[in-house]
């Protein structure tokens, strides 16, 4: 029978669960060794063709040896999986009246989701720039769970059950639609419905949609939803980006729990809903950066791991020479960034195969370093050896204030924020790391931004010149304009003080208009 | 088949509660797999004019896969817990239980015209009728409520479990789930609940009845039990009467002076009210003797306590 309403008694927490039967609970202990995986470990490599090794190396089950954060990370998202489903406990009345309004909205084809007083907000932030192994992670935690789980009558709830554990979507499209129906896939893929056709048809508008999805993802007690592809693009940069904002944000107070995954450039809009920003910088916030590069305590021993992992991906015959040379090349020259590490690796290997070699060793990997298709690495890669905030600021979808305060190399006089691109806050870094954050007064000296600027190649320097008097200029200009604007002139003002002024002359003209109509009537 | 060719399977089937109308069951299924019950409940049903009946000729087959009710008496279990045919079972004979069920299964023509259910529940063929108390209980144990088959029957005007009046949702309130059996919270029309003492001058009588509705509802009471329920009836009458007249007599100051003279009007045919005639009729031939709202009326009159009955 049912138990208490989770406000009134703290039974619920002791309270049998059957959502979680079946949902494993891995020891922390075992995680690391569980979230391991080398795809190649019993790979009879001696009797393969060349062609199979070539395709071997194609495949995208890329290997993954964990990091100390990776397995936080994964630690917490398991723990904020199965917490979803506890505090949704179908034998909490509560939750079951919660439950069936958002149906009810849904089957109602309401146009806004219900308040649910009892859902908990529940969100998880993995971000930081390409090749950190974000992705690499969020694939191995979703192998340790069953996406569907087929449940048979369960006394005085139902009858039959298909309770989806996560689902994994792409936020690439950037619109509200795409979004939703992303979802709909996502579980027609997975539960063999046909949502993605049915729901458009009964809810014909987005806001109606957006319910009825909600309503879908409570009906089968949806674990956790992964969000992927969080970009600068179509998360902020889109005509239609506050919208979407907007529309995240209803998701994520659905009482579903959400794991975002993507870019740091796309997160600064929470930074304007105060309340979930607030809740999310509390915990949930995870910043991956390449090892070594935030000087954390443990990047010896996960840089020691990770080159472990790559080196085991390996197809050719005999065994690399110098294995550990290998590791050790890897682990001094790409800056700690796993991905490119493995990208790396790989070149080599494919490069030995057309050129008929049996194995590789550290020299080839010296050549990939420096072959013309690394090139576009070669540049993040070096930043980050040599800890060159000021390169870093030339690549979009990095974000270097970051890095720029962590490694001291902030500039005093800052220019507009908002010429800046990625605009991720600072303090999120510093967070994430064990070293102290940073101040204004421990930065460097524009005499020394200098000297290092000159260090750059021509073309770069003319670029971040020419940047910065751009930048300049703008600013210049918009001062300018502020000083010269009237107090009435609405580019000052904003359009929303004009509209208000507008209606209010409407209502002004409405009321003498009655006023002459009450006159004339009179007469 | 309407419903298999509209509805995909649900993914989600809610559990069947007890004496739970049949459209409530389905109205719930597809709240809980996010249709809406007007959808597909006149098409399942058949007949826009009566969406609240639970015939459901022809259909019920269908459904019990759909709700996932395995096993050879899949059918069965959906009649025998949740529809009206449930009432009827004990004052019929088999073989017409059989045709009746085939009725509803197959859509086989019925002739026996007291086996409608339009002659056991309520005239208001777009209401549907709670007990505020079931509400509250419900609420508190599940997180919503479901309408019942006993408050649907004719002359049930007082909850036996909570000694309540019985409310009304109708079909054109704003509350559009409750018209369909599925309550989600204490709505205005159904908040509070009247004490009977202010509402019916006999409200004993009335839990009685609405006590041996509910035993027969349930299984509690069954073929077994009220086999020779009629002649039982009759030899009390007759043997107190002396013939056929003044047992028919009888019968109607029994229920004139139990009930009131109002209730003779709950014994319905097909075309309304039976009139003053039917104890006459139940006496002298076969007219009445299975309607069960007939017999449930003389045998609550006759004897108050359906516990004590074998």
């Amino acid at each position: 029978m049912a138990t208490d309403s989770p406000h009134e008694s703290t039974d619920w927490l002791a309270a049998e669960n059957v959502l979680l039967d079946g949902v494993p609970q891995i020891p922390i202990g075992e995680l690391a060794e569980r979230l391991a995986f080398a795809p190649f470990e019993k790979l009879d490599r001696e009797h393969l063709s060349n062609e199979t090794r070539m395709e071997y190396l194609e495949m995208t089950r890329l290997p993954y040896e964990p990091t100390k954060q990776g397995v936080t990370a994964a630690a917490k998202v398991l723990a904020m999986l199965r917490g979803g489903l506890i505090a949704r406990n179908p034998l909490v009345v509560e939750n079951r009246r919660a439950r069936m309004k958002l149906l009810a909205a849904e089957a109602c084809n309401a146009t806004t989701v219900p308040k649910i007083t009892s859902a908990s907000f529940a969100v998880r932030v993995w971000t930081g720039m390409t090749g950190v192994g974000k992705s690499a992670l969020r694939s191995r935690v979703l192998s340790l769970l069953p996406q569907v789980i087929e449940r048979g009558p369960c006394p005085n709830l139902w009858e039959r059950l298909s309770q989806l554990v996560y689902l994994q979507i792409s936020l690439l499209d950037g619109t509200k639609g795409g979004f939703l129906e992303s979802i709909l896939t996502g579980m027609d893929d997975a539960l063999g419905t046909s949502y993605a056709v049915d729901l458009p048809k009964r809810h014909r508008t987005v806001d109606r949609l957006l319910v009825g999805v909600i309503g879908r993802m409570h009906h089968h007690y949806l674990g956790l939803l992964v969000i992927e592809e969080a970009q600068w693009r179509n998360l902020i940069g889109s005509p239609r980006a506050a919208e979407m904002q907007v529309f995240l944000l209803s998701v994520m107070n659905s009482g579903i729990p959400v794991l975002i995954i993507g870019n740091p450039s796309a997160f600064s809009w929470m930074e304007d809903f105060t309340q979930d920003a607030r809740r999310l910088h509390e915990r949930g916030w995870e910043f991956f950066h390449p090892i070594g590069s935030m000087d954390e305590k443990s990047a010896v021993d996960d840089q020691k791991a990770v080159s472990y992992g790559v080196t085991s991906y390996y197809v050719l015959k005999d065994l690399p020479r110098d294995l550990s040379g290998c590791r050790a090349f890897l682990e001094d020259n790409l800056g700690g960034i796993v991905g490119h590490e493995l990208t790396l690796w790989c070149n080599a290997q494919e490069s030995a195969i057309t050129e008929g070699k049996s194995s590789i060793g550290p020299e080839d990997l010296e050549v990939e370093l420096r072959a013309e298709r690394f090139a576009s690495n070669r540049r993040v890669v070096d930043a980050f050896k040599a800890r060159q905030s000021w390169e870093l600021r030339l690549m979009k979808d990095v974000p270097w204030e970051v890095y720029a305060t962590a490694w001291k190399q902030m500039p005093k006089v800052n220019s507009d924020p908002r010429e800046q691109g990625a605009s991720a806050p600072a303090s999120l870094g510093a967070s994430a790391s064990d070293s102290p954050e940073p101040t204004v007064a421990e930065s460097t000296s524009a005499a020394e931004l200098e000297a290092r600027i000159a260090a750059l190649g021509k073309k770069e320097r003319q670029r971040f010149a020419a940047n910065q008097t751009r930048a300049s200029n703008r600013a210049v200009k918009r001062s300018a304009l502020q000083e010269s604007l009237q107090s009435g002139d609405m580019r000052l003002d904003g359009l929303q003080q004009h509209a208000i002024e507008g209606i209010a002359n409407m209502f002004k003209e409405i009321d003498s208009t009655k006023k002459r109509k009450g006159k004339v009537a009179g007469k | 088949m309407k419903a298999e060719g509209n509805l995909s399977s649900p993914t989600f089937v809610p559990c069947r509660q007890v004496d739970q109308t049949l459209v409530s069951v389905l109205a719930l299924t597809w709240v809980e797999n996010g249709i809406a019950p007007s959808k597909y409940l006149n098409q399942v049903c058949g007949q826009w004019r009566l969406p609240y009946e639970t015939s459901f000729p022809g259909q019920l087959s269908v459904l019990s896969d759909w709700l996932s009710i395995k096993g050879s008496s899949s059918t069965d279990q959906l009649i025998r817990d949740h529809s009206y045919a449930a009432i009827l079972e004990p004052f019929i004979s088999p073989a017409e239980f059989v045709r009746l069920k085939l009725y509803m299964v197959g859509n086989h023509p019925l002739r026996n015209r007291h086996c409608f259910p339009t002659q056991l529940i309520r005239e208001e063929g777009k209401a549907v009728r709670y007990c505020p108390g079931c509400i509250r209980d419900d609420l508190g144990n599940f997180g919503f409520s479901y309408a019942r088959r006993l408050h649907q029957v004719i002359g049930v005007q007082i909850c036996p479990h909570h000694a309540l009046q019985v409310g009304v949702v109708v079909a054109k309130s704003d509350d559009s789930l409750a018209r369909y059996g599925v309550i989600l919270d204490e709505s205005p029309a159904l908040r509070g609940g009247k004490p009977i003492g202010n509402v019916d001058k006999r409200p004993e009588v009335w839990i009685n009845f609405a006590n041996w509705v509910f035993r027969v509802l349930t299984g509690r009471i069954g073929r077994k039990e009220c086999e020779h329920s009629a002649p039982r009836i009759l030899a009390a009458l007759g043997s107190a009467a002396g013939n056929q007249h003044q047992a028919s007599t009888a019968l109607r100051e029994v229920i004139s002076s139990t009930f009131g003279a109002e209730a003779m009007d709950l014994v319905r045919t097909r075309h309304g009210p039976a009139g003053e005639r039917w104890p006459s009729l139940f006496v002298d031939g076969e007219a009445f003797r299975d309607h069960a709202v007939a017999n449930l009326l003389m045998l609550s009159a006759l004897v108050p306590d359906p516990a004590g009955f074998a």
